[in-house]
Formats: structure tokens, C-alpha cells, sequence
């Protein structure tokens, strides 16, 4: 197990360096200096300035340069705030982020799972048509554009959730729900079907005949068989989850990262967007590599090392 | 006199498709006595396998449909039962043994705890200790090694044969008077196949278990059936001990199935002869002998009127026009004859 | 027990004449011969859903294609009216510019769909082309392309898009690079999932014992075989990919102006949204149409093709 993660963890690494490095020859290749937005610059101030940031040093230097500030996790300073250091950035607005994901994403398995059930319980019969309606609705519909309906007919109009801002648990929900539905869509028919499956296999017969009562079958059998799958979505949730909230905290004024990336993306501040790309990337295989040990402890079948028995 | 533990009469089964209304199983009567071992065989598609589901009411409505009959089981008919009901029967009383052993079991559960559900449910047990101490008790009892060990095992560490044996554990945890065994061997290797049948035996001569034995292979019917019934196209053909029907088949279809078993005894330039064309499409079933297109030896009246069950014996029965007193004396096809001679010449005790 | 042991004995003898089988009765061709792509559309009809979203996918290209043309304004014209609700004249009414929204929106269809399918072509051919030498040559070259995968699967989609795009400044034919640079790895690994069964099928040894080469392989086993997860891939990367294109509008990367995909419109909409509603509502309608639309045909080939469920 130990060895498993070791292994895991150099991939890893290896999977970083490769995005830092192509995020990086990548930022070099875009065309003009994050200083174009500003108003004219005198050609002494420019130079000074990317002396400051280390533009005007041969491309391998700056690699190197920000491949070693990459590793002490030091992503610079802002090019547009001047004096802000990106990881300043990071660390404001990741708890907000954090707070704003986990609820999406407890929102998102929590309904994602009931909807599946209920769907595959009373399948064809009026419930299933409803739950199925909604993960359909949360599917198709583009999670920013649900959030400005939301935020039109609940919150301006009716008055019931605050419109914008960060300043408690009732700033939360709208935002959490636009995130969440699409992939409470999601889980809903992956569960929908996992469990109808479930229902047709042998060992739920077998329970049958023990005697066994169809909810006590739900719970104690199909449910955890059938749940292995939704549980490799855990990864895709998580990236869905992460890149929902940059247009979702916008659209809110929540002061997370998401929204630090946006403004970057738009200001084409350089240091910035590479500095949250890679914190992102970082999050991310993180998040992978947990829900793969998650998944070990879930199915019995599964060695992590090989291929199922 | 032995006690009746099954009666099952004029039992009608349907399903509704999309393609129409199939008639699954059509007028089957049987019993079953205790510490008896009925055999029922038949093709796939006969109807054994939706009688045996049925027994237990395990058949989902819908599509299914009770359409007609009476199970009566102890004297009872389980039909009008709730499902409230037949929880506390099923499992307890009446229990089945599955074909499949790689997909019987849960995946993600201890085979331990999968026997310590039945007893728990059914309280044969006083407490979580106890139920434990009898699950391994019933592993040792089916003839797996180190029980205290496997207990904590999960179904996908134990070979296929293990994993029956668990399975035969499950059905027997509960004492249960009838113990259907839906062709438990099939998906086994013959020597393990042997192994399994043996158990079965020994557990019936040991708690005096009724068994009905769903199989499409005679000679595991000639192993282990005290009486058999062979089932076509949703009806029981013939009917009798397990002598009755080796050694004096009245049915053309049962000749069928005997002259079609590989005899190593005989010469070996003899072909092997299946039954050729299929079962009939139960949606219309026919009106005449379902079994007449695929009968050499039909009569004019199988394709215009089905024949009633006639007796042969106090306990033979057939349900063919060729024991109508007006019929041709028609005498046993050779394959059969040769084989019942050399069982009859081979074996001394069957 | 109700077996009785009556019978009718006033029989005619006749009818016990022997008359022996039936052949043609017996080899009951209950199952009708049909081919397997028969029975494909058979369960694909049968599916309502599905149905449904062939008839919102024909609708929408029908009116991309034809409703511009009939249409009295061009999709830049200035109406003169500015920002008016729907009306008989504008019946989807008007924007900022004066421009009529409903031309903009069949416009817009015109573009989101070209993307979609641009995109997904590319990943068709980058990715059948990836997936196919990576399985049939398997080994260390197989080894180290689905590595290569790997990694660029690493990232997470749409951060990739979203660096491309800024490095290569906006536009159509930009955004259509950065939608398929990391999208056809799916399609690669579905394809070689499908070269790997294939590969180790009797048919195959069969086959090569006949004398079949490998490029006869391909086109006689390989690809009917595979054609239905391609199909389904392919079906299913579109919806993604307007998704993506109008997510990536809304952060001020779509495609320029005054070309307008329903992405865009939908993000200026968005800044009007309580003066002027309806210039969110309609391209955020059909941008949630077309993707269920494509989802459920998606689903409806996947479950058609599903050899499970073969009668």
C-alpha cells in the first residue's frame, strides 16, 4: 500500500513537471508583454520593469529560475498588482474556494445519490420520471447560466438569497447548487443505472431467497455494489467542481480563487495564471490519487497495484 | 407413511412482453414427500426454471403473473400470500441453491456475514456470537476447510466449487424443510461436480431435507433423483420414479432425451442423436402436443388435440396420445432400448 | 393430486394414424433474421428520448441553415430599435447594437454546431489514428503512447483549453485547436479498447490463418466493430464541446465579435439580464436544447448498441 502511493506520488511529480514546463513555454509564447494593457510606457520604465520580473534574462535562466520557485511553491508576484504575490492570492482565496467546492460537491453526491436510487427503486413509475426530469435539467443546462436564473428569480426578484458577496451561510447556497447540479445530474443516472443493474444480478436473488426485505437488500447489498462506479467519478467531480467555480464565483462576487483566475486570464497577468494553473494541477492529482486508495478500500476485488481478480 | 411437503396443482405461470403474453409454464402438477429428491428436467426454456422460481414466489410481478394453481406447501398455498409473508418463509423453510456460484454471492461482502444474515433474520440465533459460532459450524459442515479462517473471506478468494459450497451453506442455515437446487452443478467441473452432489446427498440423509432438483442433465438425475419429472414447453410430460422413467419411458420426448445421452458403453460408430428443431414459441402455444413437430413418431390427433396425462402406474404417468388404447403400439426406439439394457446389465445397485 | 387418468376412448381410430414430424413447425424462425444495425435502429427508435432529441437536433439545423436566409435583417444590421423586448417584427427581439436576435441566434447555431462538429472530427481522426497504432502494435511503442496520454489527460481539460486560447488569442479556428488538442485522447482510448478486444477474438486468428492481412483486418472486423463507440464518442463530445465554448465566452475567450456563437450572446446577455432577459434566454434555451438534444442520442446509439441487451 505504502509502495502504491510512493509510486503514485513520483507520477506525480513527474505529471508537474511536465505541466509547470509547458505552462511556462507556453506564457512565453503569448504574444505581448503583460505591460501592453497599460497606459504607454516610458521605454526606461518597461525596462526596468522586466528587469524586475527577470524578462530580459535568456529563456533557460527564467525557466530555471521559475522551475526552482515552482518547487519551493513560491509563484512570484502579480504582474498586474504590483507588490502581490500570487501566493498571497492563493491563500486568501483558497479557504473561500474550498468552503464553496466541498459544499457543491456534498450537495452533488448527497442529491446525485438519492435522485439515482429513487429513479432505479420506483423505475418507470412517477418518481423515477422526476428524478430522471431533473438530472436531465442539470445536465443540459450550462452551470453559469443557471446561476444567473437563479440569481434573477430567487434573489433579485424574490428577495430570498442575497445577491453577490461572501458574508455567511446563506451567501453560500445558490452558488453551491449552480455548481452542483450538473453533477448531481451525473451521479443521479450513474447511480439510476448501476442500481438497476444491481437489481438483476444474481446475488439479489440470492438475498431474496434468504428472505431478505427489499429495502435491507437496498442497503446492506445493491447499494454498496452499486456505488463503485459513481465513486470513479469522484475524480471528474472534483476538476468539474474546481473549474465550475470560476465563472459561478464571477457571477457572485465570491472572493475565491476562482475568481483570482478569471481576472488574471482577462488582465493577461502571466505569473498569476501560471501560479494557479499549477496550484490547481497540484489539487488535482491529489484528489485523483485519494479517491483511486478510496476506491481500493471500497471494492475488495480491486489490488491496487494490478488488475482485478 | 411419509408427510406431503409439496402440492403443487394445475400451476399456470404468464408474462407480459412486449411481444404478447408468454405462457410460461402451463398446467404443471406435482408433489413432493419428505426426505424425497424430485428430479425436474428439460430443456432451456421448458419451464423448469420459472416452476422453481415460482415455489418460493420469487418470480417478479410484474411481468409475471400467477395466472392459475394452487403451491401448496405444509398444506398451505403460498400463492394468496403477502410479500410480507413469504419473507418469513423463504430462506427459513423453503430455501434455493443457485446455478451460478460466481455471481450468487455478494461481491463486497464476507461470506461469514453472508450466512450470519440468514440465521439473524430468521432468529435461529440468540445473539451476533452465536450466529457467528453456527456460520462456521454450516462452512465446516459443507466441507470447507479452515472455516474460523474463510469466514472472513470474500466470495472472489474462493474457487468456483468453495464458492457453491457456500452457497449450499446459505440455503441450509435455516433448517429448511425444502431445499430447491436450481441446477447447481452446470456451472461446475464434473469432478467437482461429483463432490457437490455427494454433499447434497449426505445433507439429505442427514436432516431429512426434501430437494427438487432442476437439471437438464439425466445422469445427474439418475445419481441423485428418487422421482423425476421431465418438463417441455411449459408442461410436465411424464412423470414417475426415477426406475419409471430410466427403465420404462412412455413419452417420445423422453425417449428423446435418453437416446440423445452419450452411452459409453455401446459401439462407438453409433452417432450421437440430438433432438432436432427447438421448443415452440410460448406466446401461441399450440393447440395439439407441443412437441409433435419434432416427433417422428407423431399421431395424426397430436397436431389437433393436446393429450391428457395417462397413468401407466400407481406412480407412472405420461401425457401422450400413444397410451390412448386406440393408438398404434409403437416399440421403444433402439437407442433407448440399448440403453436400458446395459444399465439395467451394468449397474447392480442404482 | 389432480392428475386423473380420464380420457375419451370414442376416438376415431384414424387420428391415430402416424404422420411423423415437422420440420419447418420445429425450426420455429421465431426470431425474424434481421442484421445487427437492423436491430440497432429497431431499439434506437423505440427510444423516446432519443427521438426526441433527433427531432431538436433536425429542427435546430434546419433553421441554422434556412432561417437566416429568409430572414429581413442580416445578423449585424442595426434595426434602428435598441434593445427591445420580443416582438411580431423581432421575434426574438433586439439587442444593444440594434441587432435582430433572432437571425443572431440561427447565426449563432450555425457556428456553435460548426465548432462542436469541427471538434469532434478532429478528435475522430486524431484519435482513431492514435488509438488504432497504439493497440494493433501494442508492446513498448502502445506503452509509451497511452503515456503520452496520460500526462496530457493530466491537466484537467479545461484549464488546457483556457491556456491555449490565451496564448493563442481568440477566434474561431484558435478556439477549435484548443477544444480538440487534449480531447481526443477519450476517443484514443475507447478506439484502442476496441483494437485490443478485436485482437484477441477467434474471429481474428481465423481470419489471419485464412491469409487476411492487417489493413483487411481493419476494414473488415475492426471498424464495423468499433464504428458504434466511435459513434457514440463522437455524439457525446459535441454537446461538450459548445459547453465548453460557451464557458469559456462567459471568461471573455470565445469567439470574436461581431461573429457571435450562442456562447457569447448568452455572456452579453448575462450582463443585461435584468433590463433585457431575453437576450440570455434564447441562446441559453438552445444551448441547453442542443446539448440534451445530443445527450440523449448519445445515450439512445449507446444503449441501441449495447450487445448486453441483444434478443
Amino acid at each position: 500500500m505504502l509502495n502504491y502511493i510512493f509510486k503514485r506520488l513520483i507520477y506525480i511529480f513527474i505529471a508537474l513537471f511536465f505541466i509547470i514546463s509547458a505552462t511556462f513555454f507556453l506564457m512565453k509564447l503569448a504574444p505581448g508583454s503583460p505591460f501592453a494593457s497599460e497606459r504607454e510606457l516610458l521605454p526606461a520604465i518597461e525596462q526596468q520593469l522586466n528587469a524586475k520580473y527577470g524578462l530580459d534574462n535568456p529563456w533557460y535562466i527564467q525557466y530555471k529560475d521559475y522551475l526552482f520557485s515552482s518547487l519551493s511553491l513560491d509563484f512570484g508576484e502579480s504582474m498586474k498588482y504590483k507588490g502581490r504575490s500570487v501566493n498571497d492570492m492563493i491563500s486568501e482565496g483558497f479557504p473561500v474556494s474550498l468552503v464553496l467546492g466541498l459544499e457543491a460537491m456534498l450537495l452533488a453526491i448527497g442529491f446525485g445519490i438519492l435522485l439515482g436510487v429513487i429513479s432505479a427503486l420506483y423505475h418507470n413509475r412517477f418518481p423515477d420520471y422526476l428524478s430522471t426530469v431533473i438530472a436531465v435539467i442539470g445536465i443540459s443546462v450550462p452551470s453559469f447560466i443557471l446561476a444567473a436564473l437563479l440569481q434573477l428569480y430567487l434573489s433579485l426578484k424574490a428577495g430570498w438569497f442575497p445577491v453577490t458577496g461572501w458574508k455567511g451561510f446563506s451567501y453560500t447556497v445558490l452558488p453551491a447548487f449552480a455548481i452542483a447540479l450538473t453533477h448531481v445530474g451525473f451521479i443521479a443516472k450513474l447511480t439510476r443505472s448501476s442500481m438497476l443493474e444491481q437489481n438483476n444480478s444474481e446475488y439479489v436473488k440470492l438475498a431474496r431467497a434468504k428472505g431478505i426485505g427489499k429495502w435491507t437488500i437496498v442497503f446492506k447489498h445493491s447499494l454498496r455494489n452499486a456505488l463503485l462506479p459513481v465513486i470513479t467519478y469522484l475524480g471528474p467531480l472534483t476538476a468539474g467542481v474546481l473549474t465550475g467555480s470560476f465563472i459561478i464565483e464571477q457571477i457572485f462576487a465570491i472572493p475565491g480563487i476562482g475568481r483570482h483566475f478569471v481576472q488574471s486570464i482577462t488582465n493577461r497577468d502571466y505569473t498569476t495564471i501560471m501560479g494557479v494553473t499549477v496550484f490547481y494541477s497540484i489539487l488535482l492529482l491529489l484528489a485523483v490519487l485519494i479517491v483511486d486508495i478510496l476506491y481500493h478500500f471500497i471494492d475488495p476485488r480491486i489490488k491496487l497495484k494490478g488488475a482485478k481478480k | 407413511m411419509k408427510k406431503k411437503i409439496l402440492e403443487v396443482n394445475d400451476l399456470h405461470i404468464h408474462f407480459k412482453t412486449y411481444a404478447g403474453i408468454v405462457q410460461a409454464v402451463r398446467g404443471v402438477n406435482f408433489e413432493l414427500y419428505e426426505g424425497e429428491t424430485l428430479a425436474i428436467v428439460g430443456e432451456s426454456g421448458s419451464g423448469k426454471s420459472v416452476t422453481s422460481n415460482a415455489l418460493m414466489k420469487l418470480i417478479p410481478e410484474p411481468p409475471g403473473i400467477y395466472a392459475k394453481g394452487e403451491i401448496k406447501f405444509n398444506g398451505r398455498d403460498l400463492i394468496p400470500l403477502s410479500e410480507k409473508e413469504m419473507l418469513s418463509i423463504r430462506g427459513n423453510e423453503v430455501a434455493m441453491i443457485f446455478q451460478d456460484p460466481m455471481t450468487a454471492l455478494n461481491p463486497t461482502m464476507r461470506i461469514g456475514k453472508q450466512i450470519m444474515e440468514v440465521l439473524l433474520k430468521h432468529k435461529k440465533v440468540a445473539s451476533k456470537g452465536a450466529a457467528k459460532t453456527r456460520s462456521i459450524e454450516l462452512l465446516n459442515q459443507v466441507g470447507i476447510p479452515f472455516p474460523e479462517k474463510r469466514f472472513a473471506s470474500y466470495p472472489h478468494e474462493l474457487s468456483g466449487g468453495m464458492r457453491q459450497r457456500v452457497v449450499i451453506a446459505i440455503a441450509l442455515a435455516a433448517d429448511p424443510k425444502l431445499l430447491i437446487a436450481d441446477e447447481p452443478t452446470t456451472a461446475l467441473d464434473v469432478t467437482i461436480q461429483a463432490q457437490i452432489l455427494e454433499l447434497m446427498k449426505d445433507i439429505q440423509k442427514s436432516s431429512n431435507t426434501s430437494i427438487i432438483f432442476i437439471t437438464h442433465d439425466l445422469g445427474v438425475v439418475a445419481n441423485v433423483a428418487d422421482r423425476v419429472a421431465v418438463m417441455y414447453a411449459g408442461q410436465i410430460v411424464e412423470y414417475g420414479t426415477v426406475e419409471d422413467i430410466f427403465y420404462n419411458p412412455k413419452h417420445p420426448y423422453t425417449w428423446g432425451l435418453l437416446g440423445s445421452m452419450p452411452d459409453l458403453n455401446n459401439s462407438t460408430d453409433e452417432l450421437l442423436r440430438a433432438i432436432p428443431g427447438s421448443p415452440p414459441n410460448l406466446i401461441n402455444p399450440p393447440t395439439g402436443c407441443a412437441f409433435a413437430p419434432r416427433n417422428e413418431l407423431a399421431l395424426a390427433i397430436d397436431y389437433e388435440e393436446e393429450p391428457p396425462m395417462f397413468q401407466v402406474s400407481d406412480t407412472h404417468f405420461a401425457k401422450t396420445w400413444l397410451l390412448h388404447p386406440n393408438a398404434p403400439k409403437i416399440p421403444l426406439p433402439e437407442a433407448v432400448a440399448r440403453r436400458i439394457e446395459s444399465a439395467k446389465g451394468g449397474t447392480a445397485n442404482a | 393430486m389432480t392428475l386423473e387418468n380420464k380420457y375419451n376412448d370414442q376416438i376415431a381410430p384414424e387420428r391415430f394414424e402416424i404422420v411423423g414430424a415437422r420440420p419447418s413447425d420445429a425450426d420455429s424462425l421465431n426470431k425474424k433474421q434481421i442484421s445487427f444495425w437492423q436491430e440497432v435502429m429497431y431499439r434506437f427508435s423505440h427510444n423516446k428520448l432519443a427521438i426526441i432529441g433527433l427531432i431538436i437536433l433536425a429542427f435546430i439545423t434546419i433553421m441554422g441553415i434556412f432561417a437566416p436566409m429568409f430572414s429581413s435583417w442580416t445578423y449585424e444590421e442595426n434595426t434602428g430599435l435598441y434593445n427591445t423586448a420580443p416582438s411580431a417584427a423581432h421575434w426574438f427581439g433586439t439587442d444593444d447594437l440594434a441587432r435582430d436576435l433572432f437571425v443572431r441566434v440561427w447565426i449563432g447555431a450555425r457556428i456553435s454546431l460548426f465548432i462542436g462538429l469541427a471538434a469532434a472530427v478532429i478528435d475522430l481522426i486524431i484519435g482513431v489514428l492514435w488509438g488504432s497504432i497504439s493497440g494493433l502494435l501494442g508492446g513498448r511503442v502502445d506503452n509509451i503512447m497511452m503515456r503520452i496520454a496520460d500526462v496530457l489527460t493530466a491537466i484537467p481539460y479545461l484549464l488546457v483549453v483556457i491556456i491555449l486560447l490565451v496564448v493563442m488569442e481568440k477566434g474561431l479556428i484558435p478556439m477549435i485547436i484548443a477544444l480538440s488538442f487534449t480531447g481526443w485522447v477519450n476517443m484514443a482510448r475507447i478506439v484502442r479498447a476496441e483494437v485490443l478486444s478485436i485482437k484477441s477474438r477467434e474471429f481474428v486468428l481465423a481470419s489471419r490463418t485464412l491469409g487476411a492481412g492487417t489493413w483487411h483486418l481493419i476494414k473488415r472486423h475492426l471498424i464495423p466493430n468499433a464504428m458504434g463507440a466511435i459513434l457514440v464518442t463522437m455524439t457525446l463530445t459535441i454537446p461538450a464541446a459548445i459547453f465548453t465554448e460557451s464557458f469559456l465566452s462567459y471568461i471573455g475567450l470565445g469567439v470574436q465579435q461581431p461573429l457571435a456563437s450562442w456562447g457569447t450572446m448568452a455572456s452579453e446577455g448575462n450582463k443585461a439580464i435584468q433590463s433585457a432577459p431575453w437576450r440570455l434566454m434564447f441562446p441559453a434555451l438552445f444551448i441547453s436544447l442542443t446539448i440534451f438534444a445530443f445527450n440523449a442520442v448519445g445515450d439512445g446509439l449507446r444503449d441501441a448498441l449495447d450487445p448486453k441487451l441483444r434478443k
